[in-house]
């Protein structure tokens, strides 16, 4: 089976065709997908701005992180949760997209640096070294990129 | 002049016009405008959990306020600025959106609720008081207010793009 066998078999399934064939489901995910980004966006901030020195820099690291680490996951839930059905809606249209791949390739080095590298920074309790600031930057520029790729789907 | 010729001429001008028409600029103002929603509302959301006593209990409120406040702000401009242009180049369209009108109103009554929030601490210094977990009544109730207004700005906001009624 050829990628493009599979998205083919991803556009022809069932929930595929009930959102395309709907005026009002892509909509009514895509606005759940919008909440969940403005909660990933907000919990990204409140602890990277956090390890730069930034925010809430009167509490340490890794209890700011500790108290906001299950709204992140909250959020990356609600965001795959919306993400896949509306994918499943035009994924023939993914196929050609050059923004899909972009975010595709972004969102899977973002998961993966946030549950490694980013988890191991912040559960540190002494000051943010140099490195761990530039792992902070690093995690809010794959985020963005994530949203810039998104955003950029419906208009290339 | 009604409010709706206001709203065809500032369509009709030359910025209105040319962002609206443009294949680049548009685009990228409605990325600005996402982008600023993440810092601004993303931000407000932790102070608001914080008021309802659903996140960062361990801190105390006002602290959390005031630490992000900055950062809220900045991230406010660029939507708020974004968000102009977008409308300068939609006015007439969107004065008959009821979905902008029902985005309008919600953004109001978060912006009125703020002001009674910041008006009341400066006078009461209630919440400033609270270092740790369950806040008044009173601030709960503006953290709930905030939350349901901004996910009603979002929703409304997302579905007059769609040209929803």
């Amino acid at each position: 089976m050829t990628l493009l066998q599979l998205f083919r078999w991803f556009d022809n399934t069932g929930i595929g065709q009930g959102i395309r064939g709907s005026t009002y489901w892509f909509p009514a995910i895509e606005v759940v997908h919008l909440l969940g980004l403005t909660l990933l966006y907000g919990a990204v901030l409140v602890v990277d701005l956090r390890v730069l020195g930034f925010g809430l820099s009167k509490q340490p690291v890794h209890r700011v992180a500790q108290q906001v680490t299950p709204y992140t996951i909250l959020a990356i839930v609600m965001m795959l949760a919306t993400g896949v059905p509306l994918f499943l809606s035009e994924a023939l249209k993914c196929y050609e997209n050059q923004a899909f791949w972009f975010k595709m390739g972004s969102l899977l080095l973002a998961l993966v640096f946030q549950f490694t590298v980013h988890r191991k920074v912040v559960k540190s309790d002494q000051p943010p070294t140099a490195g761990m600031k530039a792992g902070a930057v690093f995690s809010m520029f794959l985020w963005l990129c994530v949203g810039l790729g998104g955003r950029a789907i419906a208009f290339v | 002049m009604t409010l709706f010729d206001i709203c065809q001429y500032l369509q009709d001008t030359n910025f209105g016009t040319s962002l609206r028409e443009s294949q680049y600029m548009f685009p990228l103002v409605e990325t600005a405008h996402v982008l600023g929603l993440g810092a601004s509302v993303g931000l407000i959301i932790w102070t608001d959990l914080r008021l309802i006593g659903a996140a960062l209990r361990k801190e105390p409120a006002i602290e959390v306020h005031s630490q992000l406040k900055p950062w809220m702000a900045a991230g406010f401009t660029l939507m708020f600025i974004s968000g102009i242009m977008l409308f300068w180049s939609e006015a007439a369209k969107l004065y008959n959106s009821d979905t902008f009108r029902a985005k309008l109103i919600f953004l109001t009554v978060a912006g009125v609720n703020a002001l009674i929030f910041e008006t009341r601490e400066s006078k009461t210094g209630e919440v400033a008081r609270i270092q740790l977990g369950d806040l008044p009544a009173r601030a709960k109730l503006t953290g709930w207010v905030s939350l349901i207004c901004w996910i009603g700005v979002i929703v409304f906001g997302r579905w007059t793009a769609y040209g929803l009624k």
